[in-house]
Protein backbone atom coordinates (compact mmCIF):
# COMPACT_ATOMS: atom_id res chain seq x y z
CA UNK A 1 0.00 0.00 0.00
CA UNK A 2 3.07 2.64 1.00
CA UNK A 3 4.51 1.51 -2.50
CA UNK A 4 1.20 3.09 -4.40
CA UNK A 5 1.54 5.85 -2.63
CA UNK A 6 4.69 6.92 -3.96
CA UNK A 7 3.69 6.26 -7.32
CA UNK A 8 4.22 8.85 -9.75
CA UNK A 9 2.76 9.56 -13.31
CA UNK A 10 4.41 7.88 -16.67
CA UNK A 11 3.82 9.86 -19.72
CA UNK A 12 0.45 11.47 -20.97
CA UNK A 13 -1.92 9.35 -23.50
CA UNK A 14 -0.79 10.01 -26.93
CA UNK A 15 -3.88 10.48 -28.18
CA UNK A 16 -7.98 11.17 -27.51
CA UNK A 17 -8.30 7.92 -29.09
CA UNK A 18 -6.32 5.91 -26.58
CA UNK A 19 -8.39 7.55 -23.71
CA UNK A 20 -11.58 6.64 -25.46
CA UNK A 21 -10.19 2.82 -25.54
CA UNK A 22 -9.05 2.60 -21.75
CA UNK A 23 -12.33 4.16 -20.28
CA UNK A 24 -14.20 1.98 -22.20
CA UNK A 25 -11.94 -1.11 -21.35
CA UNK A 26 -12.38 -0.18 -18.00
CA UNK A 27 -16.09 -0.18 -18.31
CA UNK A 28 -17.03 -2.89 -19.63
CA UNK A 29 -14.41 -4.65 -16.89
CA UNK A 30 -16.12 -2.94 -14.12
CA UNK A 31 -19.14 -4.55 -11.55
CA UNK A 32 -20.75 -2.68 -8.99
CA UNK A 33 -19.23 0.21 -9.17
CA UNK A 34 -15.77 1.90 -11.54
CA UNK A 35 -14.05 3.24 -8.96
CA UNK A 36 -11.36 0.01 -8.17
CA UNK A 37 -11.36 -0.62 -12.35
CA UNK A 38 -10.62 3.66 -12.96
CA UNK A 39 -8.20 3.05 -10.08
CA UNK A 40 -6.66 0.06 -11.87
CA UNK A 41 -6.25 1.53 -15.11
CA UNK A 42 -5.22 4.98 -14.70
CA UNK A 43 -2.43 4.92 -11.94
CA UNK A 44 -1.71 1.29 -11.76
CA UNK A 45 -1.67 0.00 -16.03
CA UNK A 46 -1.61 3.54 -17.73
CA UNK A 47 0.27 5.47 -14.89
CA UNK A 48 -1.57 8.52 -16.46
CA UNK A 49 -2.15 9.97 -12.89
CA UNK A 50 0.35 9.52 -9.71
CA UNK A 51 -1.52 8.09 -6.36
CA UNK A 52 -2.05 11.45 -5.01
CA UNK A 53 -3.23 12.84 -7.78
CA UNK A 54 -5.77 10.17 -8.43
CA UNK A 55 -7.21 10.26 -5.42
CA UNK A 56 -7.69 14.35 -5.14
CA UNK A 57 -8.89 14.38 -8.54
CA UNK A 58 -11.47 11.53 -7.69
CA UNK A 59 -12.64 13.12 -4.32
CA UNK A 60 -13.19 16.06 -6.58
CA UNK A 61 -15.38 14.36 -9.23
CA UNK A 62 -17.47 13.38 -5.93
CA UNK A 63 -18.27 16.55 -4.50
CA UNK A 64 -19.40 18.01 -7.26
CA UNK A 65 -23.28 17.08 -8.82
CA UNK A 66 -23.67 14.57 -11.12
CA UNK A 67 -22.71 11.00 -11.66
CA UNK A 68 -18.98 10.47 -10.34
CA UNK A 69 -17.74 8.41 -12.82
CA UNK A 70 -18.43 10.62 -15.26
CA UNK A 71 -17.40 13.84 -14.05
CA UNK A 72 -13.88 11.94 -13.27
CA UNK A 73 -14.00 11.13 -17.41
CA UNK A 74 -14.59 14.49 -17.72
CA UNK A 75 -12.08 16.21 -15.75
CA UNK A 76 -9.32 13.59 -16.87
CA UNK A 77 -10.18 14.43 -20.68
CA UNK A 78 -9.72 17.94 -20.61
CA UNK A 79 -6.43 17.84 -18.41
CA UNK A 80 -5.06 15.93 -21.57
CA UNK A 81 -6.74 16.94 -24.16
CA UNK A 82 -9.31 20.00 -23.37
CA UNK A 83 -12.54 18.97 -24.77
CA UNK A 84 -12.14 16.27 -27.11
CA UNK A 85 -10.36 14.43 -24.43
CA UNK A 86 -13.09 14.71 -22.20
CA UNK A 87 -15.75 13.73 -24.99
CA UNK A 88 -13.51 10.48 -26.06
CA UNK A 89 -13.22 9.67 -21.84
CA UNK A 90 -16.85 10.22 -21.67
CA UNK A 91 -18.06 8.38 -24.57
CA UNK A 92 -16.10 5.12 -24.35
CA UNK A 93 -16.98 5.40 -20.46
CA UNK A 94 -21.08 5.29 -21.52
CA UNK A 95 -21.36 4.45 -24.72
CA UNK A 96 -19.58 0.68 -24.82
CA UNK A 97 -21.20 -0.68 -21.94
CA UNK A 98 -24.90 1.20 -22.71
CA UNK A 99 -24.88 -1.02 -25.68
CA UNK A 100 -23.90 -4.12 -24.11
CA UNK A 101 -26.74 -3.35 -21.43
CA UNK A 102 -29.60 -2.14 -24.36
CA UNK A 103 -28.94 -5.88 -25.71
CA UNK A 104 -29.37 -8.00 -22.97
CA UNK A 105 -32.10 -5.48 -21.94
CA UNK A 106 -33.91 -6.02 -25.35
CA UNK A 107 -33.20 -9.76 -25.17
CA UNK A 108 -34.95 -10.17 -21.68
CA UNK A 109 -37.53 -7.80 -23.24
CA UNK A 110 -38.27 -10.43 -25.59
CA UNK A 111 -38.60 -13.18 -23.41
CA UNK A 112 -40.58 -11.56 -20.80
CA UNK A 113 -43.34 -13.94 -21.31
CA UNK A 114 -41.57 -16.53 -20.31
CA UNK A 115 -42.42 -17.03 -16.18
CA UNK A 116 -38.72 -18.26 -15.62
CA UNK A 117 -37.38 -15.12 -17.09
CA UNK A 118 -39.70 -12.85 -15.39
CA UNK A 119 -38.89 -14.40 -12.09
CA UNK A 120 -34.93 -14.04 -12.60
CA UNK A 121 -36.11 -10.13 -13.11
CA UNK A 122 -37.98 -10.33 -9.86
CA UNK A 123 -35.34 -12.20 -7.90
CA UNK A 124 -32.05 -10.07 -9.67
CA UNK A 125 -34.40 -6.66 -8.72
CA UNK A 126 -34.99 -7.54 -4.84
CA UNK A 127 -31.11 -8.40 -4.73
CA UNK A 128 -30.81 -4.89 -6.17
CA UNK A 129 -32.94 -3.27 -3.28
CA UNK A 130 -30.45 -5.31 -0.80
CA UNK A 131 -27.46 -3.95 -2.74
CA UNK A 132 -29.31 -0.44 -2.71
CA UNK A 133 -29.87 -1.15 1.11
CA UNK A 134 -26.78 -2.23 1.91
CA UNK A 135 -25.02 1.13 0.26
CA UNK A 136 -27.42 3.21 2.46
CA UNK A 137 -27.06 1.84 5.56
CA UNK A 138 -23.02 2.31 4.90
CA UNK A 139 -23.96 5.79 4.14
CA UNK A 140 -25.82 6.59 6.95
CA UNK A 141 -23.15 4.61 9.31
CA UNK A 142 -21.15 7.47 8.66
CA UNK A 143 -23.07 10.68 9.99
CA UNK A 144 -24.04 8.89 13.34
CA UNK A 145 -23.39 11.16 15.83
CA UNK A 146 -23.89 14.60 13.92
CA UNK A 147 -26.98 15.42 15.28
CA UNK A 148 -27.88 18.12 12.99
CA UNK A 149 -26.87 15.74 9.67
CA UNK A 150 -28.50 13.35 11.43
CA UNK A 151 -32.12 15.43 11.14
CA UNK A 152 -31.29 16.27 7.47
CA UNK A 153 -31.26 12.93 6.81
CA UNK A 154 -35.11 12.34 8.55
CA UNK A 155 -36.47 15.68 6.95
CA UNK A 156 -35.12 14.80 3.46
CA UNK A 157 -36.84 11.12 3.65
CA UNK A 158 -39.98 12.24 5.51
CA UNK A 159 -40.27 15.00 2.00
CA UNK A 160 -38.78 12.92 -0.64
CA UNK A 161 -39.76 9.14 0.48
CA UNK A 162 -43.07 9.43 2.47
CA UNK A 163 -44.49 13.25 1.05
CA UNK A 164 -43.09 12.42 -2.22
CA UNK A 165 -42.26 16.02 -2.63
CA UNK A 166 -40.09 16.88 -6.08
CA UNK A 167 -36.20 16.74 -4.95
CA UNK A 168 -35.32 19.68 -6.66
CA UNK A 169 -37.38 21.90 -3.88
CA UNK A 170 -35.99 19.95 -1.67
CA UNK A 171 -32.44 20.44 -2.13
CA UNK A 172 -33.30 24.37 -2.97
CA UNK A 173 -34.83 24.78 0.76
CA UNK A 174 -33.29 22.04 3.16
CA UNK A 175 -29.77 21.17 0.86
CA UNK A 176 -29.16 24.98 0.60
CA UNK A 177 -29.81 25.76 4.89
CA UNK A 178 -27.75 22.34 5.55
CA UNK A 179 -24.98 23.51 3.20
CA UNK A 180 -25.33 26.93 4.76
CA UNK A 181 -25.10 25.69 8.10
CA UNK A 182 -21.29 23.52 7.11
CA UNK A 183 -19.79 26.65 5.86
CA UNK A 184 -20.54 28.64 9.02
CA UNK A 185 -19.81 26.05 11.51
CA UNK A 186 -16.47 25.23 9.04
CA UNK A 187 -15.62 29.36 9.63
CA UNK A 188 -15.76 28.71 13.45
CA UNK B 1 -43.48 9.83 -26.69
CA UNK B 2 -43.82 13.04 -28.59
CA UNK B 3 -40.81 15.47 -28.43
CA UNK B 4 -41.63 17.67 -25.93
CA UNK B 5 -42.12 14.81 -23.82
CA UNK B 6 -38.31 13.91 -24.18
CA UNK B 7 -37.26 17.18 -23.52
CA UNK B 8 -38.95 17.29 -20.48
CA UNK B 9 -37.85 14.49 -19.57
CA UNK B 10 -34.02 15.29 -20.51
CA UNK B 11 -34.69 18.53 -18.44
CA UNK B 12 -36.17 16.20 -15.39
CA UNK B 13 -33.32 14.50 -15.25
CA UNK B 14 -30.51 16.92 -15.35
CA UNK B 15 -32.17 19.15 -13.35
CA UNK B 16 -32.46 16.28 -10.85
CA UNK B 17 -28.52 15.53 -11.28
CA UNK B 18 -27.76 19.41 -11.07
CA UNK B 19 -29.00 19.81 -7.77
CA UNK B 20 -27.44 16.65 -6.08
CA UNK B 21 -24.51 14.75 -4.74
CA UNK B 22 -24.12 10.83 -3.74
CA UNK B 23 -24.90 9.10 -7.08
CA UNK B 24 -27.65 8.69 -9.39
CA UNK B 25 -29.77 5.90 -7.18
CA UNK B 26 -30.23 8.46 -4.83
CA UNK B 27 -32.29 9.87 -7.27
CA UNK B 28 -34.79 7.04 -8.49
CA UNK B 29 -37.31 7.58 -5.63
CA UNK B 30 -38.00 11.11 -7.56
CA UNK B 31 -37.02 9.71 -11.15
CA UNK B 32 -40.10 6.65 -9.94
CA UNK B 33 -42.42 9.72 -9.01
CA UNK B 34 -42.14 11.35 -12.65
CA UNK B 35 -42.12 8.53 -15.07
CA UNK B 36 -44.25 5.79 -13.09
CA UNK B 37 -46.69 7.69 -11.21
CA UNK B 38 -46.86 11.65 -12.90
CA UNK B 39 -46.93 10.41 -16.79
CA UNK B 40 -47.14 6.18 -16.92
CA UNK B 41 -44.49 6.04 -19.55
CA UNK B 42 -43.21 2.84 -17.51
CA UNK B 43 -44.87 -0.03 -15.30
CA UNK B 44 -42.95 -0.31 -11.97
CA UNK B 45 -41.77 -3.24 -12.46
CA UNK B 46 -40.38 -2.17 -15.82
CA UNK B 47 -38.80 0.33 -13.65
CA UNK B 48 -37.26 -2.11 -11.11
CA UNK B 49 -36.28 -4.40 -14.14
CA UNK B 50 -33.37 -1.43 -15.56
CA UNK B 51 -32.30 -1.19 -12.46
CA UNK B 52 -31.82 -5.25 -11.83
CA UNK B 53 -30.87 -5.49 -15.13
CA UNK B 54 -28.22 -2.28 -14.94
CA UNK B 55 -26.77 -3.82 -11.64
CA UNK B 56 -26.09 -7.18 -13.13
CA UNK B 57 -24.77 -6.36 -16.39
CA UNK B 58 -20.60 -4.48 -16.46
CA UNK B 59 -20.32 -0.75 -16.41
CA UNK B 60 -21.90 2.29 -14.50
CA UNK B 61 -24.52 1.94 -12.58
CA UNK B 62 -25.97 5.46 -13.72
CA UNK B 63 -26.76 2.72 -16.86
CA UNK B 64 -29.74 2.40 -15.40
CA UNK B 65 -31.27 5.44 -16.36
CA UNK B 66 -30.06 4.61 -19.80
CA UNK B 67 -31.96 1.26 -19.72
CA UNK B 68 -34.89 3.55 -18.42
CA UNK B 69 -35.68 6.02 -21.32
CA UNK B 70 -34.69 3.40 -23.85
CA UNK B 71 -37.79 1.37 -22.24
CA UNK B 72 -39.93 4.54 -22.43
CA UNK B 73 -39.36 6.09 -25.61
CA UNK B 74 -36.06 3.98 -27.51
CA UNK B 75 -33.26 5.22 -28.59
CA UNK B 76 -34.25 9.27 -28.44
CA UNK B 77 -35.63 7.83 -24.42
CA UNK B 78 -32.25 6.61 -23.80
CA UNK B 79 -30.15 9.83 -24.87
CA UNK B 80 -32.41 11.91 -22.89
CA UNK B 81 -32.31 10.38 -20.03
CA UNK B 82 -28.72 9.86 -19.82
CA UNK B 83 -27.69 12.55 -21.54
CA UNK B 84 -29.69 14.97 -19.18
CA UNK B 85 -28.36 12.65 -16.05
CA UNK B 86 -24.16 13.35 -17.20
CA UNK B 87 -24.92 17.24 -18.20
CA UNK B 88 -24.09 18.46 -14.93
CA UNK B 89 -21.02 16.51 -15.46
CA UNK B 90 -19.80 18.62 -18.40
CA UNK B 91 -20.21 21.72 -17.13
CA UNK B 92 -19.11 21.88 -13.12
CA UNK B 93 -15.97 20.50 -13.69
CA UNK B 94 -15.01 22.85 -16.25
CA UNK B 95 -15.87 26.19 -14.17
CA UNK B 96 -13.48 24.18 -11.47
CA UNK B 97 -10.45 23.88 -12.88
CA UNK B 98 -11.17 27.29 -14.42
CA UNK B 99 -11.93 29.05 -11.17
CA UNK B 100 -8.71 27.11 -9.73
CA UNK B 101 -7.51 26.71 -6.24
CA UNK B 102 -8.39 29.81 -4.68
CA UNK B 103 -8.89 29.33 -0.48
CA UNK B 104 -12.61 30.20 -1.43
CA UNK B 105 -13.38 28.43 -3.60
CA UNK B 106 -11.79 25.37 -1.49
CA UNK B 107 -14.17 26.18 1.52
CA UNK B 108 -17.28 26.37 -0.48
CA UNK B 109 -16.76 22.64 -2.04
CA UNK B 110 -16.09 21.14 1.22
CA UNK B 111 -19.18 22.86 2.97
CA UNK B 112 -21.02 21.41 -0.44
CA UNK B 113 -19.75 18.20 0.41
CA UNK B 114 -20.71 18.31 3.97
CA UNK B 115 -23.97 20.10 3.70
CA UNK B 116 -25.30 17.84 0.66
CA UNK B 117 -24.18 14.59 2.00
CA UNK B 118 -26.63 13.95 4.62
CA UNK B 119 -29.68 15.42 1.55
CA UNK B 120 -28.00 12.19 -0.26
CA UNK B 121 -28.18 9.57 2.51
CA UNK B 122 -32.11 10.77 2.91
CA UNK B 123 -32.99 10.35 -0.50
CA UNK B 124 -31.11 6.71 -0.47
CA UNK B 125 -33.14 5.85 2.29
CA UNK B 126 -36.44 7.32 0.18
CA UNK B 127 -35.30 4.96 -2.69
CA UNK B 128 -35.22 2.13 -0.43
CA UNK B 129 -38.41 2.80 1.01
CA UNK B 130 -40.26 3.09 -2.21
CA UNK B 131 -38.72 -0.05 -3.52
CA UNK B 132 -39.15 -2.37 -0.60
CA UNK B 133 -42.61 -1.24 0.03
CA UNK B 134 -43.75 -2.71 -3.23
CA UNK B 135 -41.52 -5.58 -3.88
CA UNK B 136 -43.22 -8.71 -5.19
CA UNK B 137 -44.26 -12.08 -4.71
CA UNK B 138 -46.03 -11.61 -1.41
CA UNK B 139 -42.90 -11.70 1.04
CA UNK B 140 -40.72 -13.94 -2.09
CA UNK B 141 -39.15 -10.53 -3.07
CA UNK B 142 -38.74 -9.20 0.77
CA UNK B 143 -37.09 -12.54 1.17
CA UNK B 144 -35.12 -11.93 -1.14
CA UNK B 145 -33.91 -8.48 -0.42
CA UNK B 146 -33.28 -9.15 3.10
CA UNK B 147 -31.27 -11.92 2.38
CA UNK B 148 -29.04 -9.90 -0.21
CA UNK B 149 -29.34 -7.19 2.11
CA UNK B 150 -27.46 -9.07 5.18
CA UNK B 151 -24.85 -10.95 2.59
CA UNK B 152 -23.60 -7.44 1.37
CA UNK B 153 -23.77 -5.66 4.38
CA UNK B 154 -21.62 -8.53 6.54
CA UNK B 155 -19.42 -10.11 4.42
CA UNK B 156 -17.36 -8.86 1.06
CA UNK B 157 -19.02 -10.89 -1.60
CA UNK B 158 -19.12 -9.33 -4.99
CA UNK B 159 -22.77 -7.84 -5.16
CA UNK B 160 -22.80 -8.86 -8.74
CA UNK B 161 -22.50 -12.26 -7.66
CA UNK B 162 -25.45 -12.28 -5.53
CA UNK B 163 -27.60 -10.40 -8.22
CA UNK B 164 -26.70 -13.51 -10.51
CA UNK B 165 -27.57 -15.85 -7.77
CA UNK B 166 -30.83 -14.04 -6.90
CA UNK B 167 -31.93 -14.42 -10.34
CA UNK B 168 -31.11 -17.99 -11.01
CA UNK B 169 -33.26 -18.19 -7.13
CA UNK B 170 -36.08 -16.67 -8.58
CA UNK B 171 -36.83 -17.76 -12.30
CA UNK B 172 -37.10 -21.09 -10.05
CA UNK B 173 -39.88 -19.63 -7.63
CA UNK B 174 -43.89 -19.16 -8.68
CA UNK B 175 -44.35 -15.61 -7.96
CA UNK B 176 -48.03 -15.50 -8.91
Amino acid sequence: MSDDCTKEAGPPPSSALELFLAFGGLSLQSFGGAITYIERTIVQKKRWLGAKEFVGLYALSQVLPGPTGVSFCVLLGDRFFGCRGALAAVTGFLLVPAVLVLSIASLFQQYQHVPCVQGALHGMGAASVGLIMSTAARMARALLGYRIAMIVVALTFCAVGLLRTPVQLVVLTLGTASVCIAWRSDAL
Amino acid sequence: MSVSEVLALFVHFASLSMLTTGGAIALASDMHRYVVEQHGYLTHTQFINSIALAQASPGPNILFVTVMGWQAAGLRGALATTLGLSLPAFIYPFVVSRLGRRAQFQRALKALQRGLGPVAVGLMISTCFLLAREAPGAGKGVAIIAASFGILSLTRFPPVLVILAAGAVGATLDWS
